[in-house]
């Protein structure tokens, strides 16, 4: 891309300097300069202009759990599907995300993983988040806590099952969601500790040692903390106990107060510190829809606000966008500015290892910024260089 | 009048030649109006624009356009709006001056006063130099469905059950589709000093067919360009092979 892009007069939140006023200049969808001083001597194809609107710049969001929005989910299998996210998230803010699969047959599972593979390999750059890699929440998960995943397709952890469909997914799996209590499940562990695949603690009713066991295998990543797995008690701590207290895994959790209460999430963010938390969406295709009544893959869903139920009144999964998230972390635990980039950007972009062109704000590396308004709300999305949301009436 | 005829042997030449007759048209004129389209069909010949503009041999710095055609609803940051898919394809990789490109406004407030502004526009600063323009199955013309008077001018067009079905794909429901496009008539179109019609695949063989070889009938919108002395048919021999048999 030729397009030159100026953004001035906001304050940028630099990799490992003090924030900054100045501009950023990029270049080929990349971040090619940061001045204090500015760039009057170039002309740029875009310029944003921040003056006088107490804007931020930040690494644009990355959302490691997500399943779908604005009708689309990875489970379609459809390249429209993929697109039709991609396309939809930077309206909350989200630039890089892995697209994530759910409990589903063999044969569902490996058409969703050999799209989202073609995708991946096809994919446009600007205008849409990029998907970094692939999520295979379930199926070697616990059928005790199952949640919304179906029961009847949910297997042990299997190692040549799992290497047949990263083999479909052309090695595009980057995080895989496995009870570590369940049969087979160490081995799986080490084996993706080994290929640099996060393993993930999560649908589980492992013990507090079991869990400690998986650590040891090389497990560093909680999903979604306190929802589907064994509770804290003071005579066997449990999964959540483990997560809390291992210094070795990162959690991911959803902050919508619906799947957590506030004063969990405020919990959570002092045992484990910005370092070792990350926010996700876990959303599913309803999110980005109107309120109202949806047929959403033969199942009635209702969509209200912030929450999407099924006719009995489940939780038919998140509707959460990663704005909203930070609005609600920024009215729970009051992070600074670093604490919260922690938590939206770096610390997804360094356990995948892509931090070498996500994550943060260094020349070099892809212009995928989020410019906060002086609320933290997110007031334009600039995906590898290219203005990909602004805000109505910036 | 007859068209003008170049069959080339796939997509990637018929959209290589489109491309020269644009940079031919903005070297003679480096202030010329170019009447832009948007869908799948002129998607390579903006490829082989752009490809030109970063070789340093051509520039479009005063260059003007003008859109066939909106979805009334969508504000030109809507990802399905043809305005963003405009800046993804073209706007964004040349030196065009983003003032200077013009595209009926889909989100304005009175849609029937913006069909009237957006054809003054057209008499203001065109009509187009050259005209881009595909074809579709039925013959259609920008949003000019079967039916459309000849004589029509900007225009807003309720979008048939079928368009918008297959324009669904990247909404996140067919109730999300638009329900209205906002689209320069077939006079409007007819205005540009040359029109560069371009058509390729086997899909679009009837239609190419049925315009070489049919009659000028208003349930064939394309019929109307054997009315305008200057059309140059780019076509894929996948896309002429009917009309010579």
């Amino acid at each position: 891309m030729t397009q030159t892009l100026l953004i001035k007069n906001v304050t940028i939140i630099v990799e490992n300097e003090k924030e900054i006023t100045g501009s950023l200049w990029i270049e080929e969808g990349k971040i090619a300069d940061i001045s204090k001083e500015g760039f009057s001597d170039r002309t740029a194809n875009r310029v944003i202009d921040g003056k006088g609107k107490n804007w931020s710049v930040i690494p644009g969001f990355i959302d490691v759990h997500i399943h779908g929005a604005a009708g689309h989910d990875t489970m379609d299998a459809t390249q429209e599907a993929l697109e039709g996210i991609a396309t939809v998230l930077p309206e909350e803010g989200t630039t890089s995300f892995l697209a994530t699969t759910m409990t589903q047959s063999e044969a569902a599972i490996s058409k969703a993983l050999a799209n989202a593979a073609d995708y991946i390999d096809h994919q446009v750059d600007g205008y849409r988040a990029e998907i970094i890699g692939i999520h295979l929440e379930g199926p070697f998960i616990s059928k005790d806590k199952a949640g919304a995943q179906p029961l009847e397709h949910i297997i042990a952890p299997d190692l040549e099952q799992f290497n047949a469909w990263n083999e479909t997914a052309r090695q595009l799996i980057r995080l895989v969601t496995i009870a570590p209590e369940e049969p087979g499940a160490l081995q799986l562990i080490e084996h993706l500790s080994k290929s640099d695949i996060v393993a993930s603690i999560g649908h589980t009713n492992a013990s507090f040692a079991e869990v400690a066991q998986a650590v040891e295998k090389g497990a560093t990543h909680v999903t979604h903390l306190y929802n589907q797995m064994r509770g804290l008690h003071h005579r066997e701590p449990g999964a959540l106990g483990a997560a809390l207290l291992h210094k070795e895994l990162s959690v991911e959790i959803i902050v919508d107060f619906v799947h957590a209460h506030q004063e969990a999430v405020r919990l959570a963010y002092e045992a484990k510190g910005p370092e070792k938390m990350m926010l996700i969406t876990d959303a599913m295709r309803a999110k980005c829809l109107a309120p109202g009544e949806y047929d959403l893959a033969g199942q009635q869903v209702t969509v209200e606000d912030n929450e999407a139920r099924l006719a009995d009144g489940t939780i038919a999964g998140s509707v959460l966008t990663l704005k909203q998230a930070v609005a609600n972390l920024k009215e729970t635990v009051h992070p600074s500015v670093y604490d919260l980039i922690q938590l939206t950007s770096a610390n997804a972009a360094k356990e995948l290892n892509v931090f070498d062109r996500k994550g943060s704000i260094s020349t070099g590396k892809d212009a995928d910024l989020v410019i906060l308004d002086e609320d933290w709300d997110v007031a334009v999305t600039i995906c590898k260089g290219t203005i990909a949301y602004e805000q109505e009436g910036r | 009048m007859t068209v003008k005829v170049i069959v080339k042997e796939d997509y990637q030449e018929m959209s290589c030649a489109a491309a020269h007759v644009v940079e031919k048209k903005i070297t003679e004129n480096p202030q010329a109006v170019l009447g832009l389209a948007t869908g799948s069909t002129p998607l390579a010949t903006y490829k082989e624009m752009v490809k030109g503009y970063k070789e340093g041999e051509f520039s479009y710095r005063n260059i003007q356009t003008l859109n066939l055609d909106e979805y009334v609803g969508l504000d030109k940051k809507h990802p399905q709006s043809y305005h963003r898919f405009m800046c993804e394809h073209l706007f964004d990789h040349i030196d065009i001056d983003l003032d200077n490109t013009h595209i009926p406004r889909g989100d304005a407030p009175d849609i029937e006063q913006e069909c009237q502004r957006y054809e003054g526009l057209i008499d203001q600063i065109g009509p187009p130099d050259l005209q881009i323009l595909g074809i579709g199955r039925n013959g259609h013309i920008g949003f000019n469905e079967p039916g459309t008077p000849f004589d029509s001018t900007t225009h807003v067009v309720t979008l048939t059950e079928s368009t918008r079905k297959a324009n669904a794909r990247f909404f996140s429901s067919l109730e999300a589709v638009p329900t209205h496009s906002i689209t320069m008539g077939i006079c409007s179109i007819l205005k540009s000093k040359q029109i560069l019609l371009l058509a390729s695949g086997e899909e679009k063989a009837p239609a190419i067919d049925r315009l070489l070889n049919g009659e000028v009938e208003e349930d064939f919108p394309a019929s109307a360009l054997k009315n305008h002395p200057d059309v140059t048919l780019i076509v894929d021999e996948k896309a002429y092979q009917k009309a010579v048999k």
